[in-house]
């Protein structure tokens, strides 16, 4: 099990380089002048060359990677070109914003994925099971942005119950930190809570056809208890899987739906940045985000070993 | 098979359910409403204040960005001024008429010359931290805004040699040489004061230390900045609310919304957003402001280096059916780069765009004027444009309308910043549609479009009599002066078949709730909420 987390970590750093490579890559051959945007709109040619050398615009590709890079290494992931604030702290007080979103997404994806999947499952080919294979394909195929603008529309404006923008840490008042990431988290959530329902009902399919859930049966368990004790630990590591998937696509989601909402996360931070061409926040926000899928990537293989024991013993 | 049309019937009731009830929901009309009914949103210049209002409200508005710093010189974006307003005054302050009024300055002269402004300053003001405003403080500001290295201002004031302290309240600026568009200048960052106690405050630029009517409390990076009265400044009057809530919504849908909910008091709106507003039973504040649509062209770069090619495209453009059509009437339809109610507009010239004017639309004549350039096949040209919606929608627009006249344009759609960087910087496009955005002055279309070193004239194109007119308004200090020279140097924009074609004016257009008070519009499109009460109805409180 040591032997295997260890592998496991060890094989984070070669990814996470990667990485941040690519991203560096990608925002140097994007294009744009960043010194165009922080000079301002009275910007003279000469007020442009005398920042581009100033800030290393000017540097061979390399060496300004590795100024870069040899910074994120001693955790330091620079300064945004803007303002006078660490590019960490941009980006720590907008994590929670977005962490708690994709959280809260993940647990109602969970809260309302499983169950609604145990039970299109466990009565297959039933009403119920067809309603529910379509609300998830309806779930799947439906773009968050216009998920959250309905609820907008109909829960915020029509009828008043929720907020239609806006957010309140948590530690200001936890009620309506809640009431204000309800709907953005359903909006978020609602293609997940599709996934995690249809993977969930695949599985349980599969589960119930197999012999040791017939011997269950026949020894006289019921069908509450069969499900409970050997149905749903067996079901999911499947889903196990399709959840950490889908983080990487619920952080890209949050981009959306935080514009929708007006939230001040990651995802308004980094299009902010990306009009601007910040090119520290870029690359911080972005080696950030691969940094919580790789970990979550992470946790799911640990979780495996919970799930399925044969998997501790290899 | 009776089992398989068991499975067929099962499978379609469900799917025929569901697909009724999306047809029918989709069909079901949606009540809209500001919580007073259906329509009856009104458009309005400005709103009155009331003898009655909620002292302790806090007033909220929405827009799209925050700023890019609360540090008014090294801020990098002209939409900073809206966020710096209520913390900082200036020296002058700008009316909703667009004249310079006293603020931190209650009085100046101009020298004979025309190269010294003396000024007083006013009596008993104090900054935030308590530090008294003086003479010295106002130089130190003046001076850290035009020699700063990080000061985004310094090109505003580049024709200032000096400031000097004439007496406890008193400055005298000195220049290099004339510049009428200085005290405009004074009226915006470049005119903002910050206490001399806090220029070397690290975070200067979330927290500012300035002499207006509120100062910052709570800065949010990319939620809101939120102001408390500041007790103690010069003018009570003014402080009609105990507090403000600046939010950012980069979203014009989430705007609305946000409106709509009561969650903020006002915030701008597009022009296609105005109608379901006013339906809603919102309230619109419109105007006229500074700021235009315009296809701009390379005139070093052929085919534009030709001026009858200028002018053939300049006639291809049907600009009534961009502002009156396209944008339903809420762009008006002209050839100058001054809104109507701008000293600076010819009255005499008008909007110029009906039979036998400048702008006058005639394909026909466009494809005389290019036969004549030796071009009677027509031109082809590729165009730049912002990826966003209302640029392109226009783009697309005249890219129709040229080709009446046999004249192709290839639209680019880019990034806004990109559009301006390709056109303007590195000239590789030889077109673009886009906009202009006000400055303090009326001058700054022609500082920054149309001298022949401006940046939005990457082809350079200007003459001795251009530079001359401007240069004999800049001696001017008056309105009144100005306006004459100016009239003359639109005649000779339009005698160099100008580069850069207006297609319309913007106005101003806000979306609030109805009751608000003290709004009023600004023509250089400033928003400042100088006044604004809100009534006990929409406070909450």
């Amino acid at each position: 099990m040591g032997l295997f987390l260890l592998r496991r970590i060890l094989g984070l750093f070669p990814i996470l380089f990667f990485a941040a490579m690519i991203t560096f890559l990608l925002v140097y051959l994007t294009p744009g002048d960043p010194a165009i945007a922080m000079a301002g709109e009275f910007a003279t040619p000469e007020r442009i060359a005398e920042i581009r050398e100033r800030m290393g615009f000017n540097d061979p590709f390399l060496h300004q990677f590795w100024s870069w890079a040899s910074g994120v290494l001693s955790g330091d992931l620079g300064t945004s070109l803007f303002n006078t604030t660490p590019v960490w702290d941009l980006v720590l007080n907008r994590l929670p914003v977005t962490l708690s979103l994709t959280l809260l997404a993940v647990l109602l994806s969970v809260v309302i994925g499983v169950p609604l999947g145990l039970l299109a499952g466990v009565r297959q080919n039933s009403l119920l099971d067809r309603v529910l294979t379509i609300l998830a394909s309806l779930g799947i195929a439906t773009p968050h942005f216009w998920i959250g603008t309905m609820l907008v529309l109909f829960l915020a404006l029509q009828m008043g119950l929720l907020p239609a923008t806006g957010f309140v840490p948590i530690r200001e008042n936890p009620w309506e930190w809640f009431l204000h990431m309800l709907l953005p988290a359903i909006a978020l959530g609602a293609g997940t809570i599709a996934e995690i329902a249809r993977q969930t009902r695949s599985g349980t399919i599969q589960v119930l056809e197999r012999d040791h859930i017939r011997t269950a049966r026949a020894m006289g368990l019921r069908p509450p208890a069969v499900v409970a004790k050997h149905v749903v630990k067996n079901a999911a590591i499947p889903v196990v899987t399709v959840l950490g998937v889908q983080v990487a696509h619920l952080l890209g989601g949050a981009v959306v739906v935080e514009q929708v909402f007006a939230l001040p996360g990651l995802g308004q931070l980094l299009i902010t940045s990306v009009l601007q061409r910040d090119i520290p926040v870029i690359q911080g926000v972005v080696l950030l985000t691969a940094v919580i899928v790789v970990l979550v990537s992470l946790l799911v293989d640990l979780s495996y070993t919970y799930l399925n024991p044969k998997v501790r013993q290899t | 098979m009776g089992w398989l049309q068991g499975r067929a019937a099962g499978l379609c009731i469900p799917a025929v359910v569901t697909a009724l009830v999306v047809v029918v929901a989709g069909c079901a009309p949606i009540e809209r409403g500001g919580g007073e009914g259906q329509g009856g949103g009104e458009l309005v210049e400005s709103t009155p204040i009331a003898e009655e209002y909620d002292e302790n409200a806090v007033f909220s508005w929405g827009y799209t960005v925050g700023a890019s710093s609360m540090d008014p010189h090294r801020g990098s974006s002209g939409f900073d001024q809206n966020w710096l307003f209520p913390a900082y005054d200036r020296l002058i302050y700008m009316s909703p008429e667009g004249e310079p009024e006293p603020m931190l300055a209650t009085d100046w002269t101009l020298s004979e010359d025309a190269l010294a402004i003396d000024m007083n300053l006013r009596e008993g003001v104090v900054f935030h931290d308590g530090t008294p405003l003086d003479a010295d403080a106002v130089k130190m500001s003046l001076d850290r805004a035009r020699t700063d290295p990080e000061s985004n201002v310094a090109p505003l004031l580049a024709t200032v040699e000096s400031v000097e302290v004439t007496g406890p309240l008193g400055i005298r600026i000195n220049l290099t040489e004339p510049n009428a568009a200085l005290l405009p200048n004074l009226g915006d960052r470049a005119g903002m004061i910050i206490s001399p106690t806090a220029l070397q405050n690290p975070d200067l630029d979330r927290y500012p230390v300035g002499a207006g009517p509120y100062r910052v409390a709570d800065y949010r990076d990319g939620d809101r900045v939120v102001y408390e009265k500041f007790e103690g400044y010069w003018d009570p009057e003014v402080q009609r609310t105990a507090g403000l809530e600046y939010r950012i919504m980069a979203d014009d849908e989430t705007r609305l919304n946000a409106i709509r909910a009561g969650e903020v008091h006002i915030g701008i709106v597009r022009e296609s957003q105005i109608p379901s507003a006013l339906d809603m039973g919102l309230n619109v504040l419109d105007g006229p402001r500074n700021s235009y649509y315009y296809f701009s062209v390379n005139a070093a770069m052929a085919p534009f280096d030709n001026p009858l090619v200028r002018r053939a495209v300049n006639h291809a453009i049907n600009r009534v059916e961009i502002g009156d059509g396209i944008l339903q009437g809420y762009c008006t339809p002209t050839v100058q780069p001054w809104p109507a109610n701008s000293w600076a507009y010819d009255e005499e010239l008008g909007d110029a765009v009906g039979a036998g004017e400048y702008g006058e639309h005639n394909p026909e004549m466009a494809r005389q004027l290019l036969a004549e350039a030796g071009h009677p096949d027509g031109v082809t040209f590729d165009a730049i444009v912002a990826n966003i919606t209302g640029y392109v929608t226009i783009a697309e627009a005249v890219q129709a309308q040229l080709a009446e006249a046999g004249i192709t344009m290839n639209i680019r759609q880019v990034e806004a910043a990109q559009a301006n960087e390709a056109f303007m910087v590195e000239k590789t496009v030889p077109a673009a549609v886009l906009s202009y955005e006000p400055t303090m002055d009326e001058s700054g279309p022609l500082v920054t479009h149309y001298l022949g070193d401006a940046l939005g004239n990457p082809g350079g194109l200007t003459s001795p009599e251009l530079d001359r007119l401007f240069n004999e308004q800049n001696s001017r200090i008056s309105p009144e002066e100005r306006a004459p020279v100016f009239h003359g140097i639109m005649a000779e924009l339009m005698r160099l078949d100008m580069h850069e074609m207006v297609l319309c004016m913007r106005r101003r257009q806000e979306v609030f709730q109805p009751g608000l008070q003290g709004l009023n519009i600004y023509p250089t499109g400033a928003r400042d909420y100088r006044g604004v009460a809100v009534p006990a109805s929409l406070s909450g409180n």
